[in-house]
């Protein structure tokens, strides 16, 4: 089959489906400060990047913040600190091309939480319909596989509370944060709903829900149970019953999770950083049959100055992940600014190549 | 008195039962540095280890380390300073670029828990800092992280840094972060390289015997 025959959006649902197409889908997402670099090298600054290597999916996200008053507080030639709609302080690289550092948090006890939950009630203000109208005509005039953006569950909390006082209080205080996630799933569904009923129709749900770094999941699988499965059921559950599948994105190591991932009713997974340990064919082995997975190409091997290396990665995985559908190609987190775009160019040649039907 | 139940509390986190415990075995008459280094450093050791075996995770070793914490305010208080059990200092930060301070912070609390002197100089720090911070405090261990790929060559500046001011010598460099790995500490000439915060103390404690 060729591209002219297969549009963006039933090559994405294949996929989904665990069904082949003519390739693997394709899409990435790219730091800032790699788009700048590749701008410099000649990639045009006219369109976005998802517009210039044409990759299947687009998304739309709406605000799910506690919208407290957004400004810059200090800006240098090197950093950015700016107070955040979560009400947090963070400081970033002027290019926000890193993980930023979180300076303040807004929410340090129930009484906080509670100023912060009087802020969240789902609203037609929450959505930038311009961009969307604009944004979402095209998609779909496109063909493309067009996708509902947000966070949720422990990766949305971090933004109300610092990590490390976080942890513990799933320990200490899990009915806290049971009220917490649960604040923010409602925000989720609320916002598609609010989304949906102005005539958008979305392909899939994709969720951002940090649960692991590089040697784990940041908790037990005992804590994810009890605090966070039911949640991220009732979102899943929401989600199939509106007829779309739901992709979930996840930094560091979240092996041991899965099986309640999937029995939660996750249909994709989406990032499988290598570098924690995340082995996108022993993934697909294991549990292919009843999960489908996005990403899992290490980005180290992008920059290797030897083009092998990067052949080498995705030759070995690539053919393995497509085999019966159930796969789209993503780099395994973001594309750091150490990749060239001809390094780039050459990744979806290969990606092309090794991912045909 | 028996100190086994503040080890248990020590290891299960229970920072108010450790603190109670521990005012007991004060009024029993064991002395303070013996509280630290017959119960509070192997309950930790247990902690790293637990952690290691992913029976323990991040929440369990804050928990832990925040009741360690607790008994040493009540303890460090009552010793001579030359009484205070150390295994060592380490001076330690995020490297130049990385802004991201969880995993140094667990890896920081871990080596206090295990009875290491911890001088911790923040994230973004320079080899100009390292280096002075080398002068100063004296350190047996400079370790330091990177989170990103794009960082991780601040770490080679730093290692040539302090070769440069004639204190590498002095020290042994032990590196750790997502991105790192043991060919990458070789190739820069560091001593030690740690996958997480449990391995990091093992290493640390390897590096100075």
């Amino acid at each position: 089959m060729s591209d002219a025959l297969i549009t963006s959006r039933e090559r994405m649902r294949l996929a989904l489906r665990h069904q082949e197409a003519d390739r693997i889908p394709i899409h990435d997402d790219i730091w800032t400060a790699t788009i700048k670099r590749w701008q410099a090298q000649g990639m045009s600054d006219a369109v976005s990047y998802e517009d210039y290597f044409g990759f299947d999916m687009r998304f739309f996200r709406p605000d799910i913040s506690p919208r407290y008053p957004e400004r810059v507080i200090e800006r240098t030639t090197e950093y950015v600190i700016e107070a955040t709609p979560y009400g947090s302080v963070r400081r970033n690289h002027i290019d926000h091309s890193t993980t930023p550092e979180l300076i303040e948090y807004p929410v340090k006890s129930p009484a906080d939480w509670q100023e912060a939950k009087r802020r969240l009630e789902p609203s037609y203000t929450r959505m930038n319909w311009l961009t969307l109208k604009s944004g979402y005509d095209r998609a779909r005039a496109e063909n493309r596989f067009v996708a509902y953006r947000s966070a949720m569950s422990y990766d949305q909390c971090q933004n109300y509370i610092r990590t490390d006082e976080l942890l513990p209080l799933l320990i200490t205080d899990p009915d806290w944060v049971r009220d917490i996630v649960e604040t923010i799933a409602d925000m989720v569904i609320g916002m598609y709903q609010v989304i949906v009923k102005e005539g958008y129709e979305f392909d899939a749900a994709f969720l951002s829900g940090d649960l692991g770094y590089r040697k784990a999941p940041f908790f037990s699988p005992r804590t994810y149970q009890q605090i966070f499965k039911p949640v991220d059921r009732r979102i899943f559950d929401f989600f199939h019953a509106q007829g779309i599948p739901v992709i979930m994105h996840s930094c560091g190591n979240v092996r041991p999770l899965i099986p309640d991932l999937i029995d939660a009713g996750l249909d994709c997974l989406q990032a499988l950083e290598v570098k924690a340990g995340m082995d996108l064919v022993e993934l697909k082995r294991e549990y292919g049959r009843d999960l489908a997975f996005m990403g899992g190409i290490d980005v180290r091997a992008m920059s290797d100055p030897d083009p092998q290396v990067i052949e080498r990665e995705i030759a070995t995985k690539i053919p393995a992940a497509r085999a019966g559908g159930g796969y789209i190609y993503h780099s395994d987190h973001s594309v750091p600014n150490d990749v060239s775009l001809a390094q780039y160019r050459r990744v979806l040649e290969l990606v092309k190549k090794y991912g045909e039907f | 008195m028996d100190l086994q139940p503040l080890h248990e509390h020590t290891v299960n986190g229970n920072a108010s039962a450790v603190t109670e415990l521990t005012r007991q075995a004060l009024n029993a008459g064991v002395p303070p540095g013996e509280i630290i280094s017959t119960c509070l450093i192997p309950a930790m050791a247990e902690v790293g280890a637990l952690y290691e075996a992913d029976e323990f995770y991040v929440p369990e070793l804050i928990l832990a380390a925040r009741a360690m914490q607790a008994a040493l305010a009540i303890l460090k208080p009552l010793l001579a300073e030359n009484e205070l059990p150390s295994a060592g200092r380490v001076v330690i930060a995020t490297v130049k670029g990385d802004l991201h301070d969880i995993g140094k912070n667990l890896v920081a609390t871990m080596l206090q828990g295990a009875g290491f002197d911890v001088i911790d100089l923040g994230v973004d720090v320079g080899p100009d800092k390292f280096v002075a911070a080398v002068k100063t405090h004296h350190p047996q261990i400079v370790a330091m992280s990177s989170l990103l790929t794009t960082t991780m060559p601040a770490m080679k500046s730093i290692v040539a840094a302090l070769e440069e001011a004639g204190v590498r010598s002095q020290v042994k460099v032990l590196v750790g972060g997502a991105p790192v790995t043991q060919p990458y500490a070789d190739s820069i000439g560091a001593d030690g390289y740690a996958f997480d915060a449990g391995a990091g103390v093992r290493k640390a404690h390897e590096l100075i015997r």
